[in-house]
């Protein structure tokens, strides 16, 4: 087991209720989990506990058998990857920098890049198809490519654990596809433990092996796409009722059938 | 070779400003003078005193001071995520100047040459120390708390300074006036020796941070998930970036813009990533300094303007057209 988490229960401070209450999960290797539910379900917050980002004010969060917080973060960065959902740049930045960042747990803080460094980049902007923008810098970047580029960072990492949180937020239909199909591709290439936040019901059923729905901070459902996304449960988690149809190799496709939403 | 040519480009430009300002001053010096001066042993040598006793220690002064001006302004750009802060943003000059101020109407300051150094390096460090417990929040350092609070800070201790001068007498008045100013004259060896011990180890450990501020760049998620112990390195960075800044008003008052302009300007020529960055700012801050003071006291004449005015004067207009060109950040 890669991750497990035992009855946690994350309170940020200031916060009326807990973002999430009494949740009990396992993730393992090879196995593509997508996590959904509303907005403020807790579906970051389970990724930052998860990697000792946040300490659970109950519970146990546990990696590869050790509690979190006895990790190290460069320990932690050499086994596990995060695409976070935000991120600001506050410097002009090339590609192949913002790529080099992922290198940082392998390097530490005085030793410069050694050719393997330069080689493990070079193979991370070829798995997302930006070899050809390596000295572009972010601030001209498409979204697309953006998202791309903070994916070859994680990869750089060369951590067997990967986590990322709506990496297909502002994505068109295209990239979005595409964004799905290699974060599958290389769960499976690489037997990676991939945790992906989205909201795309759809992409997430047809292409992850499991599902977490969360609502109000629990974990309301677990297992195989087509179990978790059925109509009952989506409209309890989302607050909206929806019409659910089976698109066979296509995953499952839930459509709101109301515009007001209860909540 | 491509990555070496800022340095050497940087070193030599140095060298050559250090060079030049040997012979700028009221005696002429030939290049002999100058080469006997720094060669030889003995204090009968005229040439010899001056060089050694007037000329080398404040251009001394002035590599240390720029370069460390610089480097702070770099890091301390890097932990607030601002490519406008700079080395006095939060208080280390006024807590500096406040106690030199302070000193000198006191008359402890006029006493011995290493009081009023030290009294200052003391203020800075009080300073900083303040303003760091005001932006801890529950062990974790608030960087838009730490910009408040530093301002605030620095607006409550000039205005303790504008009090100490008003009830000052014309004569103290006018050495602590020309404190606040800043200054690279009559800056001994020993000065120097402090300036460096303090500035030297702390440079180098700035530039140990480089790839973590890179990461923190990014924000805190990221730094954390990329292995930076986030905290850590924002308590580092703040500290280091304040000891250079500190000491540096210690010994030189307050000499604005550099600590802006440098770093502004190394990161337009030669990128953001910080491993490079602080090296790079290291030598260019030390030309940029050196390269002034030897220009203003050329053609400055018998009538020595203070280091802060000439780089207010020129980092300004300059920092205005890479504002424009950068299209405001």
């Amino acid at each position: 087991m890669s991750f497990v988490m035992n009855g946690v229960t994350v309170q940020y401070a200031g916060a009326a209720s807990p973002a999430l209450l009494d949740a009990s999960l396992s993730f393992e290797p090879g196995v593509h989990t997508a996590v959904l539910g509303p907005n403020g379900a807790g579906k970051s917050t389970l990724l930052r506990v998860l990697l000792g980002l946040i300490r659970p004010a109950a519970g146990e969060v546990r990696f590869e058998g050790r509690p979190t917080s006895e990790w190290t973060r460069r320990e932690m960065a050499r086994r596990t990857a995060l695409v976070s959902a935000g991120e600001e740049f506050a410097f002009p930045l090339s590609v192949q920098e913002l790529v080099t960042m992922g290198r940082t747990p392998h390097l530490g803080s005085w030793r410069a890049e050694r050719p393997v460094d330069r080689e493990v980049v070079r193979q991370a902007l070829y798995d997302v198809d930006l070899l050809g923008l390596a000295g572009r810098p972010v601030s001209t970047l498409s979204a697309g490519e953006l998202q791309r580029a903070r994916l070859a960072r994680a990869l750089a990492q060369e951590s067997d654990h990967l986590l990322l949180d709506e990496p297909t937020a502002h994505l068109d239909l295209g990239h979005e596809l595409a964004t799905f199909e290699r974060i599958e591709q290389l769960t499976k290439e690489k037997h990676l433990t991939t945790i992906t936040v989205t909201h795309n019901l759809n992409l997430a059923s047809r292409f992850s092996d499991r599902v977490v729905l969360l609502s109000g901070g629990r974990v309301t459902a677990v297992g195989e796409p087509r179990e978790v996304l059925v109509s009952e449960r989506i409209e309890a988690a989302f607050g909206c009722p929806v019409e659910v149809r089976d698109l066979a190799e296509l995953g499952v496709l839930a459509v709101p059938t109301s515009n007001r939403p209860e909540t | 070779m491509k990555r070496a040519t800022p340095y050497l480009v940087l070193s030599g430009l140095l060298f050559a400003g250090c060079w030049f300002g040997l012979f700028v001053g009221p005696a002429d010096l030939s290049p002999e003078d100058v080469l006997r001066a720094l060669w030889s042993h003995g204090d009968q040598d005229v040439a010899r005193r001056i060089v050694m006793g007037l000329r080398l220690p404040r251009i001394v002064a002035a590599v240390f001071v720029g370069a460390s001006l610089s480097v702070s302004g770099a890091v301390f750009q890097a932990l607030l995520r601002n490519p406008l802060a700079e080395p006095y943003l939060l208080g280390v000059s006024s807590g500096a100047a406040l106690a030199a101020v302070g000193a000198i109407a006191l008359g402890i300051g006029a006493m011995g040459g290493m009081i009023l150094p030290l009294a200052a390096l003391s203020g800075g460090l009080a300073a900083i120390s303040i303003v760091f417990a005001v932006a801890r929040v529950s062990d974790r350092l608030d960087t838009r708390v730490l910009i408040l609070a530093g301002v605030v800070v620095s607006a409550f201790f000039g205005a303790c300074i504008t009090l100490i001068l008003v009830l000052s007498p014309a004569q103290t008045l006018r050495s602590a006036f020309f404190w606040t100013l800043g200054s690279l004259s009559g800056i001994s060896w020993s000065m120097n020796a402090i300036l460096i011990a303090y500035t030297v180890p702390a440079a180098i450990a700035a530039w140990g941070l480089g790839r973590h501020l890179d990461a923190l760049a990014l924000g805190d998620e990221t730094a954390a998930a990329v292995g930076t112990e986030v905290e850590t390195v924002k308590r580092a960075a703040f500290f280091l970036a304040s000891l250079l800044a500190a000491a540096t008003v210690s010994v030189a008052g307050v000499i604005g813009f550099v600590g802006l302009v440098v770093p502004h300007a190394v990161r337009l020529l030669w990128g953001s990533a910080h491993r490079r960055l602080i090296p790079l700012t290291f030598l260019a801050g030390a030309t940029a300094l050196v390269v002034t003071d030897a220009g203003a006291r050329a053609l400055g004449g018998p009538v020595e303007i203070p280091i802060g005015v000439v780089t207010a004067f020129l980092g300004v207009p300059l920092f205005l057209v890479l504002l424009r060109r950068k299209g405001g950040a």
